[in-house]
């Protein structure tokens, strides 16, 4: 058996070179283009200026970071609303599986279908503006997606609907693993609803928790493209323009691939330390499982 | 002892799960009815019921519009990349998980921490790459791109899969004379279709719904998918509601009919990453 030791990089040369190709070699080549002015064919060595003209010079990257932070709005809310879903599922309703597949409905639909019926509801004149006259609430009535204040929360409530199945279903299988009688008992000492919530579900679905955070995180860092795309292009006033969508923006819009790059490479750094930090600790947690 | 539920904790719960699951609904209800309905009927009145149907709009973004084309496109996107790139992903598997080799754990946690690489990093350097080898408007660009971006996540999955099948049965395969490709097709693959079907779902999923490698990668006429179809159709037809929902329908009805008969896979599929 002489060629054991080449055997298993046999196996593994199809999928590392594709991954080398479209995820490591741009990532590197970013790391270098962001050092560059880039006219076409022609590139200037700049040093740090691209950085420099993100970190100080222009307030671009700032805004778009605080439109990212805005977004993480969606963390709690979808946190929350999946937690009480899945606990009402698990402990009040015998055919929960018609509401699962409902609920995960969203889940399955494109971004694009998705933001686009969205867009229609939130317009103006759309039917949610319409439907709050009809029920004498006008003063609720607002332009959801042409007010620069209203805009990113109306694009997280969007996400909302798209995302809380997925926590709920999620939370729910593990939930499905719990002992009924556990509760039951609990019950019985005396404990009302909301303190066999806080004490008892949630501390078990504690590691689920850990990980859809860390994956709403991801939605929000990298998944927010499609929406802004066909919902609002980055507007009003920039107000919906992410880092992603502003990188987007410095390439097809401006002509700026230097900064691009530079632009790239922060977000990179942001989602990619965090994803091997969990990564990491998981594997030392719990030996041979990752996420 | 079963403690009886009071009837008004019953009837709360689910009315607010039959308002959410109402809200869950209506941008759907929104979008058939729409897609059949007159222009004019929706610009009157787009909350009411619809007075008259009509088949016109889906019929005329079916045939005027290169639909057939589009959906023909992802179609092939999402089957070749998905297959080949599950087939990669069980070779690296079957690699990661029974063969011992110098730097297997690290590679793993890369492989594994690439999942979350956001797919706008990697499209400036990958444009001039591609068209400095011609490969601008050619499929090959975005099936290799798609398959780099469900790689990591499918073979985590199947590695994860593959370890727990015990070493016992490929060292008796080993013995009596099966070579590791062999083992690979004829052992572990059967064994493992029913992780490998969700797998296919999650990829199929995520290809088909892709929006910008398409848009960037993709831009003839001809090979538009329609993801990107639909969103450059709705911004031309900001004034035609019907039409652009008609394209919406369209372009979510596979999704819809496989979910409704493989229901279990979607749900399993996308939740058992986070469980396993």
């Amino acid at each position: 058996m002489k060629n054991n030791k080449i055997i298993p990089y046999l196996y593994l040369f199809p999928s590392m070179t594709i991954i080398t190709i479209v995820l490591l070699f741009p990532i590197i080549k970013n790391f270098v283009d962001s050092f560059f002015r880039i006219f076409g064919e022609k590139r200037i060595f700049i040093g740090f200026d691209n950085y420099k003209f993100l970190f100080i010079d222009n307030d671009i990257l700032y805004k778009s970071l605080l439109a990212n932070v805005k977004l993480f709005l969606l963390i709690p809310l979808a946190l929350l609303l999946s937690i009480i879903l899945s606990y009402v599922l698990f402990i009040k309703v015998s055919n929960y599986k018609i509401y699962q597949f409902i609920f995960f409905i969203p889940v399955i639909l494109s971004i694009s279908v998705t933001g686009i019926v969205f867009r229609y509801i939130l317009r103006f004149d759309g039917i949610l503006n319409t439907f709050l006259n009809v029920i004498h609430l006008n003063f609720l009535v607002k332009d959801w997606l042409g007010n620069p204040n209203l805009a990113m929360f109306s694009i997280v409530v969007v996400m909302l609907w798209k995302e809380f199945g997925f926590g709920t279903v999620l939370f729910m299988s593990q939930l499905l693993m719990l002992d009924k009688n556990t509760i039951e008992a609990a019950k019985i000492d005396g404990a009302n609803s909301f303190g066999v919530l806080t004490r008892i579900v949630v501390p078990q679905l504690k590691p689920l928790i850990k990980f859809y955070v860390i994956y709403e995180f991801i939605i929000i860092s990298s998944w927010t493209f499609g929406y802004i795309f066909v919902m609002t292009y980055g507007g009003p006033v920039q107000s919906t323009s992410t880092v992603e969508y502003s990188i987007f923006n410095f390439l097809y819009s401006k002509h700026l691939p230097g900064i691009a790059s530079a632009m790239s490479i922060i977000l990179f750094l942001f989602v990619f330390i965090l994803i091997f930090m969990q990564t990491r600790s998981r594997m030392k947690s719990d030996g041979e499982q990752v996420l | 002892m079963k403690i009886k539920k009071p009837f008004h904790t019953f009837f709360i719960s689910h009315l607010v799960l039959i308002v959410i699951s109402i809200i869950c609904l209506y941008p759907l209800y929104f979008m058939f009815i729409n897609a059949i309905r007159l222009k004019n009927d929706y610009m009157m009145a787009p909350l009411s019921f619809p007075t008259a149907f009509t088949f016109e709009n889906v019929k005329n973004i079916l045939l005027k519009n290169n639909f057939l084309f589009y959906f023909g496109n992802s179609f092939l996107l999402t089957f070749v990349s998905t297959f080949i790139g599950i087939l990669f992903a069980c070779l690296a598997g079957y690699s990661l998980s029974k063969m011992k080799f110098k730097g297997d754990k690290n590679l793993f946690i890369l492989t594994v921490s690439l999942m979350a690489i956001p797919a706008m990093i990697v499209i400036v350097p990958l444009f001039s790459l591609m068209v400095n080898i011609h490969l601008i408007n050619n499929y090959l660009s975005a099936i290799i791109i798609y398959m780099a971006f469900i790689m990591p996540f499918s073979i985590l999955f199947i590695t994860n899969f593959f370890k727990s099948i015990p070493n016992e049965l490929v060292e008796s395969a080993r013995i009596d004379g099966c070579s590791d490709i062999k083992i690979l097709f004829k052992i572990f693959i059967p064994i493992a279709k029913a992780p490998i079907l969700t797998i296919l779902i999650v990829d199929a999923l995520w290809v088909w719904n892709d929006l910008l490698i398409a848009l960037i990668f993709l831009q003839s006429e001809k090979m538009k998918t329609l993801t990107v179809a639909i969103a450059q159709l709705s911004g031309r037809n900001v004034n035609n509601p019907p039409i652009v929902f008609a394209s919406l329908v369209i372009s979510a009805m596979p999704i819809l009919i496989s979910y409704l008969f493989a229901q279990r896979s979607f749900i399993s599929g996308v939740t058992s990453g986070a469980l396993k």
